[in-house]
């Protein structure tokens, strides 16, 4: 009578989780590796969390994204895309500073997210620094053709800061 | 339209901004040469400070005229704004606070899936790709007690060498013992013969038996400390055992620091049997000085030993030899405890930095605690709703 093979292999499969499962959070410990990986999350995943994320702030639930978000980037602090997303749920909550830096963070990552250089360059401009307009033109360069809402926000406003600025040249 | 098409035109040369798109790298090398953001600088500030002043403050105020320039332009900025490639455009208005919360990938794939396990592979293959991780940086209290412990194993001193240092103490003892008697040659001279002899008599002690057995088994020593003891007749005395004693000492402490003796000293030969290892040591054990003043014939050893090591304090009597030796394996003990010491600071250091990971983890599981509770409970909301929807359709 031979043993059932699904019975013996069970035992098996477990230490071999056990062990992997050691080995990921020994590298995790090191800071090799994300806590994502360590659950063996994979960025589609992260995707269809973030999208609920972006449901909620849409719908005003912004405490709840403020957690998704959290949740990702705590996961992940890689996502770029995430913290930035992240950093727009904080501007609508009024936490400015903590807003500007997600955006840092994430362009840290990212150099070329249009939502991050968008928005930062918002708040940069309405704070009073120069340096907004840079992060805003980049942002046109990154999304050239507005496919994100960040992108068109970016290029309203450059047009419209430059349509000011033709209204005072003429006004000289 | 008319007179936006003319700002249009002479705004947009390139295009960049009409609604087939451009070249947006170019942006900025077509804005400088107008003079387009200057302008504005120079605005802010004129608006601020009419005197010429300038500031951050200035030109946070002229920042804000700005934006209230664009608020209440909002009607001629949405017609600017709008723009068939995306999509519903009339969503957003320049001014207003109203910002987008979106999820924006990378174009760089390898960009977007970084800190994310391979969607193609298993959690358990996941983890067997991150097996080949470093070894070399050790933060778990686990791999931090990993190299206090090879260190401990790595100086540990080899048995030859207890043996030799053994050897040579209860070689230095039975001069004590027998430095009156009159087996000895009046300088306290000996040689192999009288290995011999202890060998051939019963009634001798077994360390000292055993030390005979080790010179006259092992010709390589006995010669070196027949040398050590200047003879030439092939004869030792207390002065060699002491300076066979130092050098001995020295291959220890280098053994001890995973260096090589100095100049190769002691040869080393294969221990005896039911030999144990002798407690490791940093240093070579140091004479302590003398504690009486050299009185009768016990001053001949002193007076021997002068110019045998210069690092060490000049021994007065057979006594201080005697209690030198058999205050070494308790020095020995002392470096073990600095050792001991050692390995403890090694297991504060793996604890802090424990806490400090233990600490990390739990904020890092707060954080994905809430996510998934969040997610679960917006799962279940749901369901429920379908569920009641369903109801209501039956």
């Amino acid at each position: 009578m031979s043993p059932n093979p699904r019975i013996l292999k069970r035992p098996e499969a477990t230490l071999q989780t056990d062990a992997a499962l050691k080995t990921r959070l020994k590298a995790f410990s090191r800071g090799e590796i994300t806590w994502a990986e360590v659950e063996g999350m994979t960025f589609e995943e992260a995707k269809a969390i973030a999208s609920i994320g972006c449901d909620l702030a849409a719908a005003g639930r912004l405490d709840d994204a403020r957690v998704v978000f959290e949740g990702l980037v705590a996961g992940n602090p890689k996502d770029s895309a995430a913290r930035a997303a992240l950093g727009t749920v904080y501007q609508k909550l009024g936490r400015t500073d903590d807003a500007i830096t997600e955006y840092t963070l994430a362009l840290d990552t990212d150099q070329q997210n249009p939502v991050a250089l968008a928005n930062r360059g918002e708040l940069r401009l309405k704070a009073g620094d120069r340096a907004g307009l840079k992060d805003l033109t980049k942002a046109v360069e990154a999304d050239p053709y507005g496919e994100t809402a960040a992108g068109r926000r970016a290029k309203g406003l450059v047009k419209a800061i430059t349509m000011a600025a033709v209204q005072v040249a003429k006004a000289r | 339209m008319g007179l936006l098409d003319g700002i249009g035109q002479l705004l947009d040369p390139a295009g960049i901004f009409s609604n087939n798109g451009g070249q947006q790298s170019d942006m900025n090398k077509i804005f400088d040469p107008l003079g387009l953001f200057p302008m504005i600088k120079g605005e802010v500030d004129k608006a601020a400070h009419p005197d010429g002043a300038n500031g951050r403050t200035d030109v946070k105020a002229g920042a804000s005229k700005v934006m209230d320039i664009l608020n209440q332009g909002k009607d001629v900025a949405s017609q600017f704004q709008s723009d068939p490639t995306s999509g519903d455009a009339s969503q957003q208005s320049v001014g207003s606070d109203e910002v987008t919360t979106e999820f924006v990938q990378s174009p760089n794939t390898d960009q977007v899936t970084a800190g994310y396990a391979e969607p193609e592979q298993s959690s358990v293959q996941a983890g067997d790709d991150a097996a080949p991780v470093s070894s070399s940086s050790a933060m778990t209290a686990e791999d931090d007690c990993a190299p206090v412990i090879q260190q401990s194993a790595a100086t540990a001193i080899d048995p030859e060498t207890k043996t030799q240092l053994e050897s040579a103490q209860a070689m230095i003892n039975y001069f004590s013992a027998y430095k009156n008697s009159t087996e000895w040659d009046r300088d306290d001279w000996a040689d192999m013969s009288r290995l011999d002899t202890i060998l051939q008599k019963g009634d001798q002690p077994p360390a000292l038996v055993a030390a005979a057995a080790y010179f006259k088994d092992h010709p390589d020593q006995y010669q070196l400390l027949v040398g050590l003891s200047g003879s030439t007749n092939g004869s030792f005395n207390v002065a060699g055992l002491m300076a066979y004693a130092q050098k001995v000492a020295e291959k220890a402490a280098a053994q001890m620091q995973g260096t090589p003796p100095p100049g190769q000293g002691v040869p080393v030969a294969p221990p005896p049997p039911g030999q144990d290892k002798l407690p490791p040591s940093n240093s070579p054990p140091r004479l302590p000085p003398p504690s009486n003043p050299p009185t009768g014939t016990d001053t001949n050893v002193g007076g021997v030993n002068k110019d045998f090591t210069s690092g060490l304090a000049e021994p007065r009597s057979i006594d201080d030899l005697v209690q030198y030796f058999d205050g070494t394996l308790a020095n020995l003990d002392e470096e073990m405890t600095k050792l001991g010491i050692k390995a403890a600071n090694g297991d504060k250091t793996a604890e802090a930095q424990l806490t400090a990971l233990s600490r990390r983890y739990q904020d890092l599981m707060e954080l994905r605690k809430q996510m998934y509770t969040l997610l679960s409970d917006l799962s279940k909301s749901f369901h429920d709703m379908s569920m009641h929807a369903i109801g209501n359709i039956r």
